[in-house]
């Protein structure tokens, strides 16, 4: 709000003086008796306003509101041809006014009739005769909470905006449908994934590169909360990663330079859980190292298990080290990567799904393309907790290797 | 989440209920900064009635156990099931926290 001061100030209670931009409010005044709409003129011309107008009766105000809309509408109740009732109804009934700040100006004096000037929308409502140093209170009151609630409101609306393009900003750090198509080495692998950012910016990432003509490298990272410092972190973890590519086929080193690349640049308790591994479509194994995020889970028709995740996550402890395990994948046997809102879902009694939980959900999903799978397993999810809108990202990518 | 602190002879512990995640943020840095007033020579969390720590939650574990480092006394942890317990192992900071 601007900090203008007006000097000829004569509102009660105030220890400063009127902002220039409440002084040049616009506001009507609405009576049938031209004495009265003059009064109320003189009173706030004194106090500093000067975009006054003024309707005699409540259909020609109606009019003015549509034609110029008005910051606040003084509002007298009984006139000839459309009472103030009338008027206030109508207001609040069009979205385009409903928000108009009306100040109800009447000798009614009953509770009743009071009542009944709230009930219709009025924001407040002076007796008269009018008391002018309180109508003059009055009317700076709702012109400054206006201000506020519409600063608010664009700030709000600021926010989401730039929320949403944050969000739309990472999803396209995600492997595009190229990228992914040349991962599937020509059709030795099937690659099914799905990514859901959540109501609030959340911080998982996948993705992946062809190392040679029968190798992958693949990752799937969470970095830890939500929110904008969480989604500059899985930036700032991409681009590091995406700068080690001499690495791309040793996990563990990858990691290690991964973590020596953080360490020092993400606060205290922030960090990313990790996995990358390199899958080999000829021979079928996976060498990978973990660092911490959830089990990847081996599974068929015939079975599922879980394979050794476990690892300091990335820029949580400097020099840290990791393991390189190996695992081998069969022909038609899948690897599944998945975030932890899978396990930590929660039912309507507050149970978590957990680890073991979800591995059954995948065996009893097995037998179907990896495309089906994951939405079976979305479906499964959004029942469990009885709502889509997730608190937490969603990845799920799924790798099955083919015969070829 | 909620916790409440017992403290004997300057052995501190932290009794834990309900969850520890990203949303607790606020109420175990108030925690820490507690438990940092009281200046215990050692500090056990007791976590058996905690039933879910996220990965922020574990966060909070790292920075509390740099307090305790900077604060010069001891941090551990107990009591850790279920998920809990798999969680500290998954990131490996149960080697840390000297379960």
């Amino acid at each position: 709000m601007s900090s203008d001061i007006s000097p000829n100030t004569i509102v009660p209670g105030r220890l400063s003086g009127l902002g220039a931009d409440i002084l040049a409010a616009r506001i009507l005044i609405v009576d049938d008796m031209a004495i009265m709409r003059k009064m109320i003129a003189m009173s706030l011309t004194k106090a500093g306003f000067s975009n006054l107008i003024e309707a005699d009766d409540g259909d020609i105000a109606l009019e003015m509101i549509r034609d110029q809309r008005p910051d606040i509408v003084i509002l007298d109740l009984n006139m000839p041809r459309m009472s103030g009732y009338e008027v206030c109804k109508t207001l609040r009934r069009d979205k385009a006014t409903a928000d108009i700040p009306i100040l109800i100006q009447s000798a009614a004096e009953t509770a009743e009739e009071r009542v009944e000037v709230f009930a219709v929308g009025a924001t407040d409502f002076v007796s008269k005769p009018i008391n002018q140093p309180e109508l003059l209170a009055r009317v700076c009151m709702h012109l400054e909470n206006r201000l506020l609630i519409n600063s608010l409101e664009s700030y709000a609306a600021r926010v989401r905006q730039e929320l949403d393009l944050a969000r739309q900003m990472q999803e396209e750090v995600l492997p595009t449908a190229e990228e992914i198509s040349a991962m599937e080495l020509g059709g030795r692998l099937a690659i099914s994934h799905r990514y859901e950012a959540s109501s609030e910016l959340g911080g998982d990432l996948w993705g992946g590169w062809e190392i040679d003509d029968h190798r992958i490298g693949l990752f799937a990272l969470d970095v830890v909360g939500h929110g904008v410092a969480s989604a500059l972190n899985t930036f700032r973890i991409h681009a590091t990663m995406t700068r080690l590519s001499d690495y791309f086929d040793r996990p563990a080193l990858l990691l290690e330079k991964l973590n020596a690349g953080l360490a020092g640049y993400m606060s205290l308790g922030h960090f990313a859980t990790i996995l990358y591994g390199v899958l080999d479509a000829r021979d079928g194994s996976f060498r990978y190292a973990g660092g911490g995020a959830p089990s990847p889970i081996v599974f068929d028709e015939t079975g599922a298990c879980f394979i050794d995740s476990s690892g300091y996550p990335v820029g949580a402890i400097k020099s840290a080290t990791y393991d390189e395990r190996v695992i081998e994948i069969g022909v038609n046997q899948s690897l599944l990567l998945y975030s932890d809102v899978m396990i930590e879902s929660k039912d309507k009694d507050g149970a978590i799904l957990g680890q073991d939980g979800f591995r059954d959900w995948v065996q009893a999903e097995a037998g179907q393309s990896g495309d089906a799978l994951i939405s079976a397993l979305h479906t499964r999810l959004v029942e469990r907790t009885g709502t889509s809108v997730l608190d937490d990202d969603l990845t799920l990518v799924h790798v099955r290797r083919g015969a070829k | 989440m909620e916790y409440r602190i017992d403290e004997s002879a300057g052995a501190a512990t932290v009794t834990f209920q309900g969850d520890i995640t990203f949303s607790e943020n606020v109420t175990f840095r108030a925690m820490l900064k507690e438990l940092g007033e009281m200046k215990p020579s050692s500090c056990v969390f007791d976590l058996s009635n905690v039933g879910l720590v996220d990965s922020a939650g574990l966060g909070m574990f790292l920075i509390a156990k740099e307090h305790a480092d900077n604060g010069g006394f001891k941090l551990s942890v107990t009591g850790a099931q279920g998920h809990v317990a798999s969680m500290l192992k998954l990131t490996k900071l149960s080697d840390l926290l000297d379960e």
